[in-house]
């Protein structure tokens, strides 16, 4: 049995779980961050409102249930990103800004003097496959946040590339690729021992391939997640969520930060690696299991 | 127990051995018996090996003509010897590394030295990833540096039907393939062509 450390850092997005008690995912062991969802909205012909939007975010953030949530970016758009923040603000929700891929360093002087030390860093998902420019302005970033806003820590959104994750000092990503076995038909599993993922087909064949890294790192046996259907999902859930707690054990080992204080509504351990579903059923089977 | 050399065309691999070992295995058992020669016996039962299989192999391969055996207990059944040699491979299966500990005492070792425990460079490079210190961001910086105009750049995927892709081919290897004012002209042409 893949053995799972709780609480699953994981991220729910507004556009998803807006009718939902989070309360159930936060119980059955879950540790929650929260953001619009603006994207899957947009790629589905829907819109966020900003107002409903503040709610829910009050709601579960003034109990706890969220630790933080995320502010309603624009991507393309820093002053439309900026506006979204404030007025979000202005309704009482202290919000994490993020500032999207090819933004200038300085650009975190403003959210740094408003008194902001947590701020997401996006636009990644689509230069995962060029990882050295991911790198450089991240690097970027985080260089000259050391040097004129020590204080701030980021959240790198939708990062899945390994060298980034560890190489850089987040003090948390996610990743939706927690989802790829039964959306994608691969596994992405984390190797420790080769410091690498691993992409496995579920065809029913290359997972046997694997058997090594399947039954000393995730407990179980390849025969168990070789193809993906619906009752095997619960099973592809834990080895995937498992995948990424072994990344967040090595970036919390490298990099032991401080706590930022801006919009943290937990006073819990919250340093991590978050992973990312909008089909409800599959974080809350993982949260059936913390029980 | 009681421990002889026999002579290595004496003993007989195991032919149900549930264990196999990959040409890296073997060589790695090679390295290590050439480095610090045999220090566990082989384990037999009657004439076949039930644990060293490995051992015997790279003994062979190396060009050895005896190694150190003990014997299990005369009255032992095959099944135990079954039992036993599958124990011996999974005991050992079940163990974990210490990954700080492992990366404290390979980063010791010289080269030849790390050659000699089954582990190389890539493997240690790997361990330093996962349990190594944390990269200073200013010796980082001068490893990648500043981003790049190019870094910018977004990516442009279209399905074209196989003449115009054959145009476009042809339209780069005049031009060279970084040189951005070819792309702009096919656009502008294309653009021309749609507006008039």
């Amino acid at each position: 049995m893949t053995q799972l450390r709780y609480p699953i850092n994981a991220l729910v997005s507004y556009f998803y779980f807006a009718k939902d008690d989070l309360s159930v995912l936060h119980q059955g062991g879950l540790r929650l961050i929260g953001d619009s969802g603006a994207y899957s909205a947009l790629t589905q012909g829907s819109k966020i409102d900003l107002k409903a939007f503040a709610e829910w975010g009050l709601k579960w953030s003034q109990n706890g249930t969220l630790c933080w949530v995320a502010a309603l970016d624009v991507i393309g758009d820093p002053r439309a990103t900026l506006k979204n923040y404030e007025r979000l603000r202005g309704m009482g929700l202290d919000v994490i800004p993020t500032l999207h891929h090819g933004t200038k360093p300085a650009d975190l002087d403003f959210y740094a003097n408003d008194g902001v030390d947590f701020i997401g860093l996006g636009g990644l998902v689509g230069t995962n496959a060029n990882a050295g420019s991911m790198m450089r302005w991240c690097l970027s970033l985080m260089r000259y946040a050391q040097h004129t806003h020590p204080q701030v820590r980021f959240h790198g959104w939708g990062l899945t590339a390994i060298e980034p994750i560890l190489n850089l000092p987040w003090w948390s990503v996610d990743s939706s690729s927690y989802g790829s076995a039964w959306r994608y038909g691969h596994m992405r599993l984390f190797n420790p021992r080769t410091a690498k993922f691993v992409s496995i087909r579920t065809d029913g064949k290359e997972a046997y391939h694997h058997h090594d890294l399947i039954t000393r790192y995730y407990g179980v046996n390849p025969s168990q997640i070789a193809v993906v259907d619906h009752d095997s999902i619960p099973l592809h859930g834990r080895v995937s969520a498992r995948s990424y707690q072994y990344v967040e054990e090595a970036m919390k080992r490298k990099f032991p930060l401080a706590s930022p204080t801006y919009g943290q509504f937990s006073a819990t351990d919250r340093q991590g690696a978050h992973v990312v579903d909008g089909a409800k059923r599959h974080l809350k089977s993982l949260a059936t299991e913390g029980n | 127990m009681k421990i002889e050399n026999v002579a290595l065309d004496t003993i007989e691999l195991d032919p149900d051995n549930a264990r196999t070992h990959s040409s890296r295995n073997l060589e790695t058992i090679k390295e290590s018996l050439a480095a610090f020669g045999q220090r566990k016996p082989v384990v037999l039962f009657g004439n076949t090996v039930i644990a060293g299989n490995g051992t015997v192999e790279a003994a062979r391969s190396l060009g050895w003509s005896k190694i150190a055996v003990t014997r299990v207990p005369p009255d032992w059944t095959l099944e135990q010897a079954k039992a036993y040699a599958i124990a011996d491979n999974r005991t050992s299966e079940l163990a974990e590394w210490d990954g700080n500990q492992l990366l404290k005492t390979l980063s010791d070792f010289d080269a030849d030295a790390l050659m000699s425990t089954g582990f190389n460079q890539e493997d240690l490079d790997a361990l330093m990833k996962v349990w190594g210190p944390a990269p200073d961001l200013d010796e980082l910086y001068d490893d990648i540096g500043d981003p790049t105009e190019e870094d910018d750049w977004q990516v442009i995927r279209a399905r074209v039907p196989e003449d115009v892709y054959q145009r476009w081919n042809e339209c780069l290897k005049s031009t060279g393939e970084k040189d951005l004012s070819a792309i702009i002209m096919v656009i502008d042409v294309a653009h021309r062509a749609l507006v008039l």
